[in-house]
């Protein structure tokens, strides 16, 4: 059994910019109203760095900044964890419409960026952090499988992790290979138990969720949101802990990240 | 003699603070297919008589001047049946790595013993197949949309090759892909180690897999760091890397106790926090990393008989590991980079040198550094230039990637 403690979360994606948005819409108390999204500029990131990376690394790094300010910590000693389905799709396209034309002209940048871990390295340089970091994926279970990864992490190693899950849609034409509605990143800073007096909530995570599938939302936008974004199949554990109350949640459909994860406040 | 009760290997006092010692794993079976052939056999033989996997480029229609370790027959061995919708380069590689020195009939023992859910699959790879997607782009119709043959799900997503490995084995434990650039498939043992300490799975399937593909060939252009002769490691007039792909899988297992047999005894994760693709000038991260490993094995720097350096033969990352090496080691411990067999498999290169280590131990060897003949005098290392026999008990391996991501294991025989 894996146990540990949520801190803070950053949440960001179309019609909720912040966790603090959230959690009347994820209580039910608010109505879901998908807008437009606002990427907020990282504020770690230097002006050089702004420049040369991505849409995709700017929401994700913003999205854990607001977990870290939520916190009222920095990212320096944290150990992270990047949990992404498909990474930085629009990367992926720039390099293969590149490799089309002659002599094959990839931009230096846009390889740096391809890695699945890009985001993790510009993360690592911005926080001045040099403690381990692992970039990871598992298809729609990426966050649940992120989550296992943050959690037993927490649990064995005793240390504090900050969990970060990502996805943009991707560009024409991948988009009609790999559909995803919306943007999504959520970012959780999760301890050891008891080691720090604010939590948001308690968890205790079971890789042993049974087969019958994972938890659905009732209100038809966050549920489309849900099944529409690897990262947006955290969203019944959110709704879990923005209700304060405690319950258990199912997440992840795969097999090898299919968690029974009970919360309590 | 076992490590507990060896004077020689006695455990150290442990930092406040790090992870807790590893409890050893044996490796209780390994193999791996990289462009010196399939099997365990085919690396010994080319490790011991020195002779180079690497080849003018000849990959596709790549009109690059530079040399790679290209897997003989990928072109010709599609995987069909049931899975025939992950066939595509990176997972055709996977499958020759099953198939090889009996890697999946020890799976299926340990499937036996454990059951298929106990078992975690926890496979690294850099860019997984990119190549299938290249090549669906070279096919894009006039209206610019992909053809409709091609599946990205099952080929080009970076879960792909995870989930061929499972289906492939027959396995339903806690399932993930590693992706952190040339660190992924070293970074899977310190998860599976994790993971095992954590109950999670009582055993554990890793490996890595990386197929050459243009997005590498051309971006490593890009960036300026090939070479256009075979890779030089540590020599003085290196001047950048060779690409190459691999397959390569273990199985893991807690050790018995007074067990004897190969071991994963330690591992050691770090970021260098300093630049996308350049190492750290003083190799901060990579000493830290090596540091981290050893402490959790127990061992100190002079216990340790040879390193297995990441060792790309680009100037500065050679520079910068080699100060790494120097600061927790000190210029007496022996050490090598065996890229000049295989080239750098990126993903894949944790787990090759991962199996280059364990021959060596279960061997009594130390392989050589192919191709370099005039090492840099600015770099201190003890570089092993020539294969020679030794008797090892314990070794580290280095993987270094884009992203300053790095890790570092240590192997020993135990018993």
């Amino acid at each position: 059994m894996i146990r540990c403690d949520i801190r803070s979360i950053g949440l960001i994606c179309p019609g909720l910019p912040s966790w603090r948005d959230a959690v009347p819409v994820l209580t039910g108390r608010a109505a879901y109203l998908p807008g437009a999204l606002e990427i907020p500029d990282p504020k770690l990131l230097s002006p050089s760095e702004r420049r040369r990376s991505t849409a995709f690394t700017k929401l994700a790094m913003a999205a854990g900044e607001a977990a870290l300010a939520d916190a009222g910590t920095d990212g320096h000693s944290l150990t992270s964890v990047f949990a992404s389905g498909s990474g930085d799709m629009d990367v992926i396209d720039k390099i293969c419409t590149s490799l089309m034309e002659p002599d094959r002209p990839i931009s230096p940048t846009h390889f740096h960026n391809s890695v699945h871990n890009a985001t993790a390295g510009h993360w690592a340089i911005a926080a001045r952090c040099r403690e381990p970091s692992i970039s990871l994926s598992a298809h729609d279970s990426t966050f649940a499988a992120g989550l296992l990864e943050a959690g037993a992490t927490v649990s064995v190693d005793h240390v504090s992790v900050l969990l970060i899950a990502c996805d943009v849609p991707p560009p024409f034409p991948l988009a009609e290979k790999q559909p995803m509605l919306a943007a999504f990143a959520v970012a959780l800073l999760l301890s050891p138990p008891g080691t720090w007096a604010g939590r948001l909530a308690r968890l205790r995570i079971a890789a042993e969720g049974s087969a019958a599938g994972e938890d659905r939302l009732s209100d038809p936008g966050l549920e489309a949101l849900r099944t529409g974004n690897p990262s947006a199949r955290s969203l019944p554990l959110l709704a879990a802990i923005a209700g304060s109350s405690a319950g258990e949640v199912s997440i992840g459909s795969d097999p090898g990240a299919r968690l029974r994860v009970a919360v309590e406040p | 003699m076992t490590r507990t009760s060896s004077p020689a290997l006695s455990p150290r006092s442990f930092p406040a603070g790090e992870p807790p010692p590893c409890r050893p794993l044996r490796v209780a079976a390994f193999t791996t297919v990289n462009a010196l052939g399939s099997g365990i056999d085919a690396s010994l033989e080319a490790l011991r008589r020195g002779i180079s996997g690497l080849r003018p480029c000849d990959y596709a229609d790549a009109d690059l001047p530079t040399w790679i370790g290209r897997v003989a027959g990928l072109e010709d061995s599609a995987v069909t049946g049931a899975l025939s919708a992950y066939d595509c380069r990176n997972n055709r590689l996977a499958h020759m790595g099953f198939a090889s020195d009996g890697f999946s009939e020890a799976v299926a023992a340990a499937r036996a013993r454990y059951g298929t859910g106990r078992i975690g699959v926890f496979i690294g790879t850099s860019t997984s197949g990119i190549a299938h997607t290249e090549n669906a782009y070279r096919r894009r119709g006039a209206d610019g949309r992909l053809p409709a043959d091609f599946d990205y799900r099952y080929t080009h997503d970076v879960f792909s090759v995870a989930d061929f490995t499972r289906r492939s084995l027959g396995l339903s434990g806690v399932t993930l892909a590693i992706s952190t650039a040339c660190s992924s498939s070293a970074k899977v043992f310190a998860t599976a180690e994790r993971y095992i300490r954590a109950g999670l799975c009582d055993a554990a399937v890793v490996g890595g897999v990386d197929s050459l593909c243009l997005t590498t060939l051309y971006g490593f252009r890009a960036l300026e760091l090939t070479s256009a002769a075979p890779c030089r490691p540590w020599d003085a007039g290196r001047d950048g890397l060779s690409l190459g792909e691999a397959a390569g899988f273990a199985l893991l297992r807690p050790a018995a106790l007074g067990e004897a047999g190969l071991a994963l005894l330690g591992t050691g994760e770090s970021s260098d926090a300093y630049h996308m693709t350049a190492a750290h000038p003083e190799g901060a991260g990579a000493a830290l990393a090596m540091r981290r490993a050893l402490d959790r094995a127990g061992l100190r720097p002079d216990q340790i008989g040879y390193i297995n350096l990441h060792g790309t033969a680009t100037p500065s990352n050679d520079r910068a590991e080699d100060k790494a090496v120097v600061q927790v080691f000190g210029d007496g411990v022996p050490c090598s980079s065996t890229k000049g067999w295989t080239g750098h498999t990126l993903g894949a290169a944790g787990i090759v040198e991962a199996v280059f280590c364990l021959l060596a131990l279960a061997h009594g060897f130390i392989p050589g550094t192919l191709n370099t003949r005039t090492p840099d005098p600015e770099l201190t290392a003890a570089l092993q230039l020539d294969t020679c026999e030794r008797h090892l008990r314990a070794v580290v391996s280095n993987s270094f990637g884009f992203g300053g991501t790095n890790c570092s294991l240590v192997f020993g025989r135990l018993g």
